[in-house]
């Protein structure tokens, strides 16, 4: 028989039903292949320093057991095909660490709760971000989480992450409401262009011959038919008003100098 | 001509690194993630040995970056 340390990356999905049912998961591996669990405590819950399984935060369980060491190679087959467990790690020792058997304790005893983890954002395929945040928080807490000294230690390790979680949200939120803000806001865009030219519509009026509108009526109207639609694609209108002042300019500009491009423009929408 | 390597004064003191103790192990990472080099850490080739074996155990678990 040898002693083993064995640290144990937990679902967190599975740390936040029951944090007991949780530890069975591997300890009951250990135990149904003879192990002799000596101790078996939470380590630290942290953000991983990359994506495992699609996650980005997970449990550690810490445990000391005695082993057969032909039994290992059994135990590890069966730590591969368990979901529960995302990576493990056992190491020989020659003997269990100091202070392991009091923190193994305090955790049985009846006052100890598990803070709850925090929410993972689980990373899509598609969004890139949140996969490139990943290492940075990771490799940011490094210092918060890695000390087990004691119970103590273990809520506030829980507390730093939870913090960096809400800013993680904030920053997402506001991307995303930026996203929807660029749609209104193009058609605002455009029908402030439109307003604009519709008071010196009236004055430009007069200086407008009969032909330069008419021949301009049609191109004016096709480009006010995607602003009134809200306008899905911004590059699509722009262009077409473009040629519509471009046409306009043409006409007016013989006779009525004073006029801009845009003015002529807002005065065939108003007459079509 | 080579230009001659600075070799540290830094003794080993039989570090006991251990892959739990991040403080310690993340001190002999580049900010990319990459161990540094004996010349840098001035560890012998135990100690040196024994750093690599630990940086690379809590890189396999989660706890410190392959890249980044």
């Amino acid at each position: 028989m040898n002693i083993y340390e064995g640290m144990f990356l937990l679902d967190n999905n599975v740390v936040r039903e029951d944090w007991n049912n949780a530890k069975g998961v591997a300890t009951g591996i250990l135990e149904k292949h003879g192990a002799n669990v000596a101790t078996a405590r939470r380590w630290a819950e942290r953000s991983l320093a990359y994506t495992i399984k699609k996650r980005n935060r997970g449990t550690y369980l810490l445990v000391h057991f005695d082993a057969d060491p032909n039994s290992i190679s059994i135990v590890r087959r069966d730590l591969e095909l368990n979901d529960t467990v995302m990576r493990y790690l056992i190491l020989t020792i020659d003997e269990v660490p100091e202070g392991e058997q009091e923190l193994h304790e305090a955790e049985l005893s009846s006052d100890f709760s598990v803070p709850e983890p925090p929410e993972d954002h689980v990373v899509d395929d598609d969004s890139d971000e949140e996969e490139e945040g990943a290492p940075r928080e990771g490799s940011s807490e490094g210092s918060s989480g890695e000390q087990p000294a004691g119970e103590e230690a273990k809520p506030a390790d829980a507390e730093a992450p939870a913090a960096e979680e809400a800013k993680a949200d904030e920053a997402e939120a506001p991307a995303a409401e930026e996203a929807k803000a660029d749609e209104p806001e193009a058609p605002a865009a455009e029908e402030a262009k439109a307003d604009e030219p519709e008071a010196p519509a009236a004055e430009e009026a007069k200086a407008d011959e009969a032909e330069a509108p008419a021949a301009e009526e049609a191109k004016t109207d096709e480009a006010e038919a995607p602003a009134a639609e809200e306008a899905k694609t911004d590059e699509a209108e722009a262009p077409a008003a473009e040629e519509a002042k471009a046409d306009e300019a043409e006409a007016p500009a013989a006779e009525a100098t004073e006029s801009t491009e845009e003015k002529p423009e807002a005065n065939a929408s108003e007459e079509g | 001509m080579a230009r001659p390597v600075k070799k540290s004064t830094r003794p080993c003191d039989d570090p006991q690194l251990d892959y739990k103790d991040l403080e310690t192990l993340a001190k002999y990472l580049t900010p990319q993630g990459q161990i540094h080099a004996r010349r840098k850490t001035g560890y012998c080739a135990k100690c040196q040995r024994q750093l690599k074996q630990a940086i690379k155990r809590a890189r396999h678990i989660g706890l410190l970056p392959f890249v980044g």
